[in-house]
Order: structure tokens, then C-alpha cells, then sequence
């Protein structure tokens, strides 16, 4: 047997899932649009081996963007013994009947939850579900997934789904007419949560929030994440001359021996200098970038569950609309600081595939990653200083808006109407077991998405030097590279290998000797635009298709010589270094 | 038997004595932004202008902004008011709690006495007076 859940974005479908499948792997975010595929997994219910689907969130049935095609084409397999079950959030509950109506027309089997029943009650509002029931002619059940209150109900009556057989005729006033009968809007006290969600409606405010929220985050990855982390612990105690790990790592490997060269390598300049897979393979990825990462999961895992990103979007929309983007974007933005591959695979929450295509591109050019990130911190904070590491990031955010500019005007404006549209959550209370899950899931899906690509171009590097490859690329590609963008011939490793991580090509440039700020200014700047991950790229030709992709990559690369041209331009005009 | 908490409520319960509470809470809450907005100010510039930690003064004079204006709303729209004063707190938080965090490996704004303690944690405290006052409010 199958389970569709099915509903509005945001009614709280992902939290039901995790109810219904106790082995539920799905995102769940206090913002429209967080489940952007679809989530599968099975369990047991009624003594019944059952697989739960969790759709993307739709408003209708008619296809008319990527989320409800997905929805719809999962929805075919939906076979006579199978059922959906169609959450509703109780507070939008017109919105929430117009897709039952939909689900009703196609004769699915139904069973309706009316989600949310807590804040209906908080709202003095009051939902007569045995009239819903009476209207519908499918089970209606009360739920609050966030408590689980109703769940049992609703799995005892799973075997009462069925197919409706109203006559619906025109939706909207069959809506009203089932609204009318079933809904009781009560005295409506308003609440200081009510007072507050309606003053970070107000763009300033938001700002204002954001500036403190931005620098919270920033202060506890540079304290916490880095100095304290990485440098403080983990880079003191594990990976450091002398510490257990050392001495063990010294007495398996025999010295002077290739596999010595390629597990460990020299490690008398520090664990980021010696190329080794168990020295700075597991450093840069356990040691680095894993805290950065932790840190940044655990700030964004609580605010998207508050409810403040889609606030975010309003604040956004404002700068993005310029650039031909929505203020969605933020949030594939955001994401994408964090990993890129996330990032990429939610550019589906923009509007049209012209947003997609724009998004995609800043994305893969403008946006550093966190590992990148920490990465630049470690090397290029430590060899040159911070400040170094903040003009990267004021090149990036000035290439974030050309590039979109360009690409806002190249593309010619949409037919369509782009202004922003979206639903905002109201706020609500983090649950500390959905953030532990969320960050859980993100850190293993770093670990196991990210480490074999780190220690691949770890191993990658120090075949190409052990076998003296490196040194004849570095002198065919040298020369252009020196005469173009200034940077040294070395830094060949270093794109060869940003083609796979960017952070292990980062940390490439600890082996450049004699390279000036300048130069490592150029060098990361380069590697950061100059073409994705491949894990990111693999998403991206999967959303965007072959012909955008290759249009991407040809831009991307353009994008590079240009800026990296610019940089050494102007290293020369203005006698820098 | 009755309880305290029972006569507690009965005492609270009867029209007058709410009344009296009510405008013992907006007193309370007019003194607590009074004191708490100034020195969240104070904080914020001296960060500034000793240019030890400029961006955290920057936040909390953003934090001072949003307890003076609540304070100005507080009078006319109570529960306007009491929105932003909840946000500034809940921002004077979240810096108290990010600076916690990272005590001793941060660098704190050093007050005689007081070293190693920001701005931030020093505020905090005084600020959570605002929770009794909004959880046994009518504001809920």
C-alpha cells in the first residue's frame, strides 16, 4: 500500500511524514517550499507494510509549474488500494479545500487532515469537522503533527479512505458554501506573536533584524567555528605534531616509503601543509570544515524553523528585483552558503525557469560555499589576514548583482508578471528534536557526499607532484596563467583540483611558495567562479538541462578571465605588491 | 484546601486589583526600557567609538532603537509597543548568548572589573525581567 501525502506548501505535510514513517527523512522548515522533490520511506501501520510519500506542496492539480508536474506525475502511480491523505493547514482552510476538490475530481482515495488544530483554538476560531466530513464525503480528521495530537486517529482510520462522490461543480462556491456550514470565526484576540509577525513585515525592521542575526552568525564561525574549533581543539589535540592521532599515523606508515608520501606525507610545516590523505584529507574535512559547517547548519536550521527566512524574502525582494530574481531567491542563496548543492537543487522554489537560470548562475559563480569559506580563513586569514578574505567577499557580492544584472537584461524582461508572491508562516517555536534531526541529516550528508570528493582531490594532488605531472602541466598552462592573471604557474594544481573541491584546491595554495597577497586575492577569487563542484555541477546540469549548462560553463569561464584579467590589471596600474 | 497560588488568583482575579496590576505592569515595563534603552546606547557607542568591537556597537544601538521606539508606541499602542521591546530583547539575547559562547575566546569589551564580560552579557540579565512581566501579562 501506498501513502501520497498531499497538500498547500507549508501546512506542516513534512512533519506528518516524520510522524507516519518513524524512519521519515524529510527536511521539515517553517517556509513555503522546503520539500521541492519528493521523500519516500516505508514503515508499518495497521500491521500493513506501507510506503509514505511526501509530495512537494501544491495549490492545485493542473500542472502549472515544476512542483505540481511532480506532484501530479508521482500521484499517477496512486492505484485503487492506495490512499491520500491531504493535509490542510486549518487556518487557511479555503485555500487548503480548493486542492481536496482537486484530489476529489480525479478520484483519488481520500482521507482529509486538518492540520493545525492548536492555533485554530489559539485564534478562537472553531472548525466543525463532522460537518467537513458531512460535505466532503471523505474521513476528516484534527491533527497537530508539530505534537503529534491527532496522529493516532488518523492512522486508525486509514482503512476508511475512499473516493468521494460529491458533485463539486464550480470550486469556489462549493468552498464557500462547506466554509460557511463547518467554520466558526470566534472573538479574535490579537497576540503580542500576532503584533510582532506584523512588525517584521516592515522592510527596515527586517533589516535592522538582519544586521544583528548576520553578525551573530558570523562572530560564533569565526570565534566558535574557527579559532575555537578548529584551532583551539581540533587542530591542537587530533591533528597536530605529537598528539595520539600523530604518533599513531607515524608508527602504521614506515617513513620514506610511497605510500608514507601519499597517506602522510611531510607534516613537519603543520597537518595543512604536508597533502597526505589521513593528514590534510581528514584535516581540511573533519578539522576545517566540518565546525564551519556545523556552526552555520545550526543557525540556519533555527531560523528557517522560527519562521524568519520567508520574512528574509520580503527584505530581498527589494535589492533582487533589480537583478530580475524574487526575493525567493534568498533562500536558495542562503542554502547555497552553506552547501552549494543544496542551494542549487531549491532554485527550484523561484518562479520560471528564467529566475532558474539566473539563480543557477550567481549560485555557481557569486555564492561561496562554507567549506570554501573556512577553508580561505584558514589559509589565506593565516598567511595574509582577514582583510584579505573580505575583499574576496566584496568581489563576490559585486559579481552576484552584475552577473544577475547582465543576465536580467540579456534575457530580456518575462512576460509574466515576477512580483513576488509568496505565503508567510507565522512564527513558531523551534523544536530542538527537528533541529537535532536537521543537522544530523546535513552533517551526515557532508560526510558522506563531500569527504570522498575531499580525499579523491587530496589523492589527486599528490599524484600529480609525487609523479612530477603537475610540474609539466604547470609548464605548459604557466605561462598563460602568469601572463594573463598574474598568479603563479603552481596554482595549475590547484584549478585542476577545484574542479572537485574547492576547499581542497584552497588549501593547494599552502604549497605555493613566494605567492603575495595579490596574487592569492586573484587566485581564490579564480577558483571560486571559475566552475562549480562537480557535486554541485551534477545538479545543476539535472535542473537546468545540457544547452543552459553549457551556456553556464562557457559564462563561467568567461566570467573568470575576465575578473582574474581585471585583478591583474589592475595589480599592474596601480604598482599592488 | 486552598493554595496560595489560589489566593494568589483569587486577590488578582477581583476587577480592581487587575486593573492596578495592569498599570503595574506598564509602570514596570516603561522603568525597565527606561534603563534598559539608555544603557544599551551607552554600550553601543562606547564599542564605536573605542573601535574595539564597531559592528556589536552597531547592533546594539539597532537594539537601543528598537526599545526607544517601543517605548514611544508603548504609551499610545500598548501591544505595538511591547513588539519591538520583545524583539530588542530577544536581539540583546541572542548577542548575550553568541557571546557566552565564545567567552574567553572573544574579545569582549574590557570594563573595570568586569573583564571578559561584553556588553551583551552584562545587559542580558537585566532584560529578563521582560519574561515574567509578558508570561503573566494579557499579551499572550
Amino acid at each position: 500500500m501506498k501513502i501520497f501525502l498531499a497538500g498547500n506548501p507549508n501546512v506542516g505535510k513534512s512533519v506528518l511524514f516524520n510522524r507516519l514513517a518513524s524512519a521519515g527523512n524529510s527536511f521539515v522548515s517553517n517556509y513555503p517550499g522546503t520539500t521541492v522533490d519528493y521523500f519516500v520511506s516505508s514503515t508499518e501501520i495497521n500491521g500493513r507494510e506501507v510506503e509514505v510519500i511526501d509530495l512537494p506542496g501544491v495549490y492545485s492539480l493542473e500542472g502549472t509549474n515544476e512542483a505540481e508536474e511532480v506532484a501530479l506525475k508521482i500521484l499517477k502511480d496512486c492505484g485503487e488500494e492506495d490512499l491520500v491523505i491531504n493535509v490542510i493547514d486549518a487556518t487557511r482552510i479555503r485555500n487548503g479545500l480548493f486542492l481536496t476538490l482537486s484530489l476529489i475530481e480525479k478520484g483519488y482515495p481520500l482521507i482529509v487532515a486538518v492540520n493545525m488544530m492548536d492555533v485554530v483554538r489559539k485564534k478562537g476560531m472553531e472548525i466543525d469537522l463532522k460537518a467537513l466530513e458531512e460535505s466532503l464525503g471523505v474521513p476528516v480528521v484534527g491533527t497537530v503533527a508539530i505534537s503529534g495530537e491527532g496522529v493516532d486517529e488518523l492512522i486508525s482510520r486509514i482503512e476508511e479512505g475512499k473516493k468521494a462522490s460529491v458533485d463539486v461543480g464550480d470550486k469556489w462556491a462549493f468552498i464557500d458554501r462547506i466554509v460557511a456550514r463547518a467554520v466558526r470565526h470566534g472573538e479574535r484576540k490579537i497576540t503580542l506573536l500576532d503584533e510582532i509577525d506584523e512588525v517584521t513585515l516592515n522592510p527596515l525592521v527586517n533589516l535592522a533584524i538582519a544586521f544583528v542575526v548576520l553578525y551573530c552568525i558570523f562572530t560564533s564561525f569565526l570565534r566558535v567555528g574557527h579559532i575555537f574549533l578548529t584551532e583551539g581543539l581540533i587542530g591542537k589535540y587530533i591533528f597536530a605534531q605529537q598528539t595520539f592521532y600523530d604518533v599513531l599515523i607515524h608508527r602504521i606508515f614506515e617513513k620514506n616509503t610511497f605510500l608514507y608520501e601519499i597517506m602522510v606525507g611531510n607534516t613537519n610545516q603543520g597537518y595543512l601543509y604536508s597533502f597526505g590523505l589521513l593528514t590534510t584529507g581528514l584535516y581540511i574535512a573533519l578539522g576545517v570544515v566540518l565546525p564551519a559547517i556545523f556552526i552555520f547548519y545550526a543557525w540556519l536550521t533555527v531560523l528557517e524553523d522560527i519562521g524568519y527566512l520567508p520574512r528574509l524574502t520580503l527584505l530581498a525582494d527589494i535589492v533582487l528585483s533589480k537583478i530580475g530574481l524574487s526575493g525567493t531567491a534568498i533562500i536558495p542563496t542562503i542554502l547555497g552558503m552553506g552547501c552549494n548543492v543544496p542551494g542549487m537543487a531549491a532554485s527550484r522554489i523561484v518562479d520560471s525557469s528564467r529566475q532558474k537560470f539566473i539563480l543557477a548562475n550567481i549560485l555557481a559563480i557569486a555564492v561561496p560555499c562554507t567549506a570554501q569559506l573556512s577553508v580561505a580563513l584558514h589559509v589565506i586569514g593565516g598567511m595574509f589576514g582577514l582583510k584579505y578574505l573580505i575583499f574576496v567577499f566584496f568581489i563576490l557580492i559585486l559579481l552576484y548583482g552584475i552577473i544577475g544584472a547582465l543576465l536580467d537584461r540579456v534575457m530580456g524582461k518575462s512576460s509574466l508578471s515576477e512580483e513576488l508572491i509568496m505565503e508567510i508562516p507565522p512564527y513558531r517555536r523551534p523544536m530542538l528534536r527537528n533541529i537535532v534531526k536537521k543537522l544530523e541529516m546535513r552533517m551526515r550528508s557532508f560526510l558522506f557526499d563531500a569527504l570522498p570528493w575531499i580525499i579523491v582531490g587530496v589523492l589527486i594532488v599528490n599524484v600529480l607532484y609525487q609523479s612530477g605531472l603537475l610540474g609539466m602541466i604547470e609548464n605548459a598552462v604557466g605561462p598563460f596563467l602568469a601572463f594573463w592573471l598574474g598568479i603563479p604557474p603552481e596554482m595549475v594544481g590547484a584549478l585542476i583540483v577545484g574542479f572537485l573541491r574547492k576547499d581542497v584546491a584552497i588549501a593547494f595554495f599552502s604549497l605555493i611558495p613566494g605567492m603575495n597577497a595579490w596574487q592569492a586575492v586573484t587566485g581564490v577569487v579564480i577558483l571560486m567562479i571559475y566552475f562549480p563542484c562537480v557535486a554541485t555541477f551534477v545538479i545543476m546540469f539535472k535542473e537546468l538541462g545540457f544547452l543552459n549548462t553549457l551556456k553556464s560553463t562557457i559564462l563561467m569561464i568567461a566570467v573568470a578571465l575576465v575578473v582574474g584579467g581585471l585583478l591583474h590589471g589592475l595589480s599592474i596600474l596601480f604598482g599592488v605588491f | 484546601m486552598l493554595t496560595c497560588s489560589d489566593l494568589l488568583g483569587e486577590v488578582i482575579c477581583k476587577p480592581n486589583n487587575l486593573r492596578y496590576l495592569g498599570m503595574l505592569r506598564k509602570i514596570a515595563i516603561t522603568l525597565y526600557s527606561l534603563v534598559i534603552a539608555p544603557a544599551t546606547m551607552y554600550f553601543g557607542l562606547v564599542e564605536i567609538l573605542s573601535l574595539k568591537n564597531v559592528i556589536e556597537g552597531f547592533c546594539l544601538i539597532i537594539i537601543a532603537c528598537f526599545y526607544f521606539k517601543g517605548l514611544l508606541l508603548f504609551r499610545r499602542t500598548e501591544m505595538r509597543g511591547l513588539a519591538y521591546i520583545t524583539i530588542g530583547s530577544l536581539l540583546l539575547w541572542l548577542l548575550a548568548f553568541n557571546d557566552l559562547v565564545s567567552l574567553g575566546i572573544g574579545i569582549a569589551v574590557r570594563i573595570p572589573g568586569l573583564e571578559g564580560l561584553s556588553p551583551p552579557i552584562l545587559l542580558a540579565p537585566l532584560s529578563l525581567i521582560l519574561i515574567p512581566i509578558i508570561k503573566h501579562g494579557e499579551w499572550r
